[in-house]
């Protein structure tokens, strides 16, 4: 008994030792926003030609190398600079940096998705609010643009609280089989009707001359990660922007111009009944259920498929170079649409590939430092210098206008040592990609061939950034799940179509009315644009 | 006056006791400093869960909301199909993935030829090396409805294809098989372990007795690693509320959602993906105390029927 | 080694009534294992090949055992890696002075705690067993780790993991089963105190107990990547786990939709380097697994007295 007394005793001045001990660990947290206000005196008293010294947790490919790195420190010489990089892993990217926002050790730039926690960030004043000093960095204004900025509003206030990794505006269509279409004997198709035909022949009429039956029309894919996903994924807007429709998000307007939550537009019953229609059948590969990443791209080509969704801007680097395929064997297409009179329509929200936030609590000069690497990096020569590496030695030359390079593999792999799209602080000058269609000049010539026949059939829909969209996951995350799921069990016949349009129609529609409102409000504060 | 001398006595007794007991204490004191630093310090994060987390002002700092989250949690139309599919897929395991491995390590132990023992344990050891997103895919390829393995089988034999992962009703069979598959081969080495363990000298007797081979496994093996089997038995009912995130978010794709969604995935789309950042530490919470409590009821319950526990 | 049981004494092989029953019962047993045996071994002939496989060739076939042309490329690139040499390195470290640690503070914590008589004991195990429960968290975590001092050194892949209260749970359990409370009598009439008996005589009779600890303590560190990737900010400290996991990300969040391939063609797909990446991972196992196998194999054939 006593001896259990005495156990205790121990125990509790053992607690109270880690207790004193973790307590005073956790004091550097609450400190750390305060170094800062001394932090300008110090940077005051140094030299001007002193570099200023900042830190940045960026996620990295593991490829990179960060000691002696030419690129770092190319830009360290130019903007007078110390850069000292942090990249954590990229699979624990996420809680890593969320950790050191949490723990107090939230460096001078971070560079993360403009997700909900960054919006969090945002609302408790941890970032920089940069709306009215954005002017000050010539290229942060003109490689950027307003709409693009949306992505990093993202409270009420209306305030920009990051600065965009710009990406290249992409453009969604098809690339499909041109021997298996010779094959059947048919076209490419440019209607859903044509588009059933083509898939009916490239299952049942044995496309790929093997005497088996082991061939589907077209494979979609599905995202299984999130909470707003399910069916909808970009590779099968080619299918669904027949129906004004977009993946992207619900920023694609009705067919009456209006502004509607996705399942509630008025052609959504109708591209339901459609994806039903397809898997009933078995003409679409019925796999694409549980398809993740780049399982369509495989089938392609594995021959199992003869149709999937693909990037204009990409489809011949990341689907027929990347494997191996035969270019003369594969054609892209513009989207779908419902009857040969109607016009194919792009929808082209803008583009961005995460975000790059600036520390509330750091000093001016930081801040100032900060902002002068992402201007230089939405700069031409900041631009040329992240994606392709050092002139000569990484490249022999670079036609920013053509977006084409001149280097050798070994080039290239020492290039992938240095730098690299990850690392680039923009992804798109002008709009436009550090390189465009295929590494050879026949891959070139064929996407200015293709790409531009799709562009010139093609009117595109530029619709801004709606932020409040995302508190539909938020707020109702059983009613969006619960959504997902009856999509996908009604197209693989598990549930009818009366189930889902009434569960549409009644609890989703009842819960995101307020929702709905305030995104129909901002839609038509900020219209779409329909561009020829 | 009495009573003060009882005291006394009583308090050098314990002295005494300590004293000579104080090897085994110092014994110990490494292992209790190490969970008083390593588990109990962090201990105070649990806070979370009765808070409104701010990342500006850390977990002591964030404003306390009382149960709030724990009413969010138990308010969500899906938490009771969640606390459902989390407990039936537990269940299932337990009846079904836990005997085997004790199979399993009886089997081997049978097996006459040394040399295919030890080939066949070494070989039962390896899928547990190959993580769970790598079963995956392994797995899209066998049970494919229109390119795979099994279902070319079933066609072979005459049987319609069945498209295994696309529909709810094959996958509590998928991940109990594929638990099975991955972790039974490793759980031998435990109960192997732990047969090691029995004095040779009683199979002797009992051979000389002429005891067979079942009655050996029976009346000796078996109860030779009882209490190990008690052990784990007990850990595995404490670990009712937890399916392992990796395993379920691999299998899990929004067409077998219904019965798949479990505390893990489910904390994990509605802590992360939607800012909820208490809210895993709320779960945890809750679906920790469950356990506890369940390991604690099964433990007085094994020692009820005679056996010793864990504790 | 394998001749350590092959020959039991013949006094007691002799002794053996062996029953129409028992070659029945080792037939099944022999059968059954067997086959769950190949049913493991399969994918893992299936990953090795592929791993040897231009990925081509693996899409033209998944099911394709076989390759027909052999190629070493992944591993090439695995190895021209800069992070996997060092991470190997540090892998090899936090294995071996872990697994040493781990065993060693298992050992000694799980003697003391299996004696039944010892006072306190119930309330340490209860608080023991209450941490497999309950944990802080995250951001405590970090924070502790931090004001140890231990952030950003290889001490904090290894310290914090080194004493897994299932393990322990684990060990006392076997301390109990094996050793008898009358030898400990025997050897304290002798005038030998609780080191000298934990050290002299119970350590050695724990042979199997401990060679499951340090295969279980070694697959921990050498599978270990979690606390490398919170605690850790400098690359070259990155253990081998976590380097092989970058080589294929998994969290497609962090891929951009549109992300060109600025690689050149030369590169192995993730698919394949995934593959290499696991023979990788498994072969230092397999090799040392042998060592530790003896212990058992031992035991068991003493257990099971046959042939």
């Amino acid at each position: 008994m006593k001896s259990k007394i005495f156990c205790l005793a121990l125990s509790l001045l053992m607690v109270l030792t880690v207790f004193a001990a973790c307590s005073s660990s956790e004091a550097p947290a609450p400190a750390a926003p305060q170094t800062p206000a001394e932090q300008p005196a110090e940077d005051a008293g140094t030299a001007a030609a002193e570099p200023v010294e900042i830190s940045g947790v960026f996620n990295l490919n593991p490829e990179i190398v960060l000691d002696n790195n030419p690129v770092v420190e190319e830009i360290e010489r130019t903007l007078n600079i110390k850069l000292n990089i942090e990249a954590p892993p990229q699979n624990g990217f996420w809680d890593r940096v969320r950790m050191l926002v949490a723990t107090g050790d939230m460096p001078d730039l971070v560079h993360y998705g403009a997700d909900i926690s960054a919006a969090q960030w945002a609302e408790e004043g941890l970032l920089m609010d940069v709306t009215d000093v954005i002017q000050n960095y010539p290229n942060l204004s003109s490689n950027i643009t307003m709409e693009q900025y949306g992505d990093c509003v993202f409270l009420p206030d209306g305030r920009i609280y990051g600065i965009p990794k710009p990406n290249s505006y992409d453009k969604w269509g098809y690339v499909i089989n041109k021997t298996w279409l010779d094959n059947v004997g048919l076209e490419a198709p440019k209607t859903i009707d044509e588009f059933i035909e083509v898939s009916r022949a490239f299952t049942n009429n044995d496309p790929d001359d093997n005497g088996r039956s082991d061939t589907f029309g077209a494979s979609l894919n599905a995202q299984q990660s999130s909470l707003d996903s399910g069916i909808w994924h970009l590779m099968n807007d080619f299918l669904s922007m027949a129906y004004s429709i977009s993946s992207w998000h619900h920023g694609m307007p009705d067919a009456d111009g209006s502004a509607k939550l996705r399942p509630l537009k008025s052609e959504y019953g109708e591209y339901m009944q459609l994806l039903r229609r397809l898997y009933e059948e078995g003409i679409i590969d019925r796999e694409f259920i549980t398809h993740n990443a780049d399982e369509p791209q495989e089938k392609l080509a594995q021959q199992r498929v003869g149709i999937i969704g693909a990037s204009e801007g990409s489809y011949i680097t990341n689907v027929l170079e990347r494997y191996s395929l035969n270019l003369d064997e594969y054609i892209f297409m513009p989207p779908l649409v419902k009857s040969a009179s109607d016009r194919p329509t792009y929808a082209v929200p803008p583009s961005n590939w995460m975000a790059y936030y600036v520390n509330a609590h750091s000093s001016p000069e930081k801040q100032d430092a900060v902002l002068r690497l992402l201007d230089f990096a939405n700069s031409e020569e900041g631009f040329v210098l992240f994606q392709m590496g050092l002139a000569g030695t990484h490249y022999n030359s670079y036609d920013v206008d053509a977006r084409t390079v001149d280097r050798t593999d070994e080039q290239n792999d020492a290039r992938m040592k240095v730098t690299s799209n990850m690392f680039a602080m923009a992804n798109a000058l002008d709009g436009k990609p550090p390189l465009q269609g295929g590494s050879t000049p026949e891959a070139i010539a064929k996407w200015q061939r293709e790409a531009g026949a799709a562009d010139a059939a093609t009117q595109k829909a530029f619709f801004g950034f709606t932020k409040m969209l995302d508190k539909i996951g938020v707020e109702f995350p059983d009613e969006v799940q619960t959504l997902n799921s009856l999509e996908v069990r009604y197209v693989t016949g598990e549930v009818s179509f009366e189930d889902l349009m009434s569960y549409v129609n009644g609890t989703y529609q009842e819960r995101t009315a307020d929702i709905a409102k305030e995104f129909a409000d901002f839609m038509a504060a900020n219209p779409t644009r329909f561009v020829d | 006056m009495n009573n003060n001398a009882r005291t006394l006595s009583k308090r050098a007794q314990a002295l005494r006791y300590f004293l000579t007991n104080k090897y085994l204490y110092l014994l110990l004191l490494p292992c209790v400093v190490y969970f008083l630093i390593f588990n109990y310090a962090p201990m105070y994060g649990l806070v979370i869960a009765f808070k409104d987390f701010k990342f500006s002002q850390g977990i002591m700092g964030s404003p306390w909301t009382g149960l709030e989250n724990f009413r969010y949690l138990f308010g969500l139309s899906d938490f009771y199909r969640v606390l459902w599919n989390s407990v039936y897929l537990s269940l299932l395991r337990l009846v079904i993935c836990f005997p085997i491995p004790i199979l399993l390590s009886l089997m081997l132990n049978e097996i006459p030829i040394i040399r295919f023992k030890r080939l066949s344990q070494t070989m039962i050891y390896l899928p547990y090396f190959i993580s769970w997103v790598v079963i995956g895919g392994i797995l899209v390829n066998l049970l494919s409805p229109s390119w795979g393995l099994i279902n070319e089988l079933i066609k072979q034999f005459g049987g319609e294809p069945v498209f295994f992962l696309g529909s709810s009703r094959y996958f509590r069979g998928i991940v109990l098989v594929s638990h099975v598959w991955k972790n039974a081969g490793w759980d031998t080495i435990i109960y192997l372990a732990a047969i090691t363990s029995i004095n040779p000298e009683l199979y002797e007797a009992a051979t000389i007795d002429g005891a067979s081979r079942v009655q050996r496994i029976l009346h000796i093996t078996l109860p030779g690693i009882k209490a190990t089997i008690v052990i784990l038995l007990l850990l595995s009912i404490g670990n009712l509320m937890n399916n392992g995130f990796e395993q379920i978010f691999v299998l899990q794709n929004t067409s077998n959602l219904q019965v798949s969604e479990v505390f893990e995935t489910y904390t994990y789309k509605l802590g992360i993906v939607n800012g909820r950042f208490s809210f895993a530490t709320t779960v945890g919470l809750f679906s920790s105390v469950v356990g506890f409590t369940l390991l604690i009821l099964a433990n007085a319950g094994a020692k009820l029927m005679g056996e010793e526990g864990i504790f | 080694m394998t001749g350590l049981k092959k020959n039991p004494p013949a006094r007691v092989r002799n002794r053996i009534i062996r029953g129409v029953g028992d070659s029945v019962v080792e037939t099944i047993c022999t059968a059954v294992v067997g086959i769950f045996a190949l049913c493991c071994l399969a994918p893992f002939v299936y990953v090795f090949f592929t791993s040897f496989m231009p990925y081509t060739e693996y899409l033209e076939n998944p099911l394709r055992i076989i390759p027909a042309t052999f190629t070493l490329q992944a591993y090439r690139q695995i190895w021209d890696y800069a992070l996997f040499r060092s991470g190997y390195a540090v892998t090899i470290f936090i294995t071996v002075v872990g697994t040493t640690l781990s065993v060693f503070l298992l050992t000694i914590s799980a003697y003391p705690l299996s004696k039944p008589g010892l006072k306190g004991r119930k309330i340490i195990m209860g608080m023991i067993l209450f941490t497999m429960f309950f944990n802080g968290g995250m951001i405590p975590n970090y924070l502790l780790i931090r004001g140890l001092g231990l952030f950003n050194t290889v001490w904090a892949l290894i310290i914090p993991g080194s004493i897994s209260a299932f393990l322990l749970i684990l060990m006392k359990n076997f301390i109990r089963i094996t050793i008898p409370e009358s030898l400990e009598e025997a050897a304290k009439v002798d005038g030998a105190n609780d080191l000298r008996i934990l050290f002299s005589i119970v350590v050695p009779l724990l042979k199997p107990a401990i060679a499951t600890m340090t295969i279980f303590s070694a697959v921990q560190y050498w599978n270990s990547y979690y606390a490398s990737m919170l605690y850790i900010s400098d690359r070259k400290l990155w253990p081998l786990m976590l380097v092989l996991r970058e080589l294929v990300v998994e969290d497609t969040s962090a891929v951009s939709p549109v992300t060109q391939m600025l690689t050149s063609a030369a590169r192995t797909h993730p698919f394949t380097l995934k593959m290499a990446a696991i023979v990788i991972t498994l072969l230092p196992i397999l090799m040392i697994y042998p060592f530790m196998q003896r212990y058992f194999v031992k035991g068991i054939s003493l257990g099971s007295v046959k042939e």
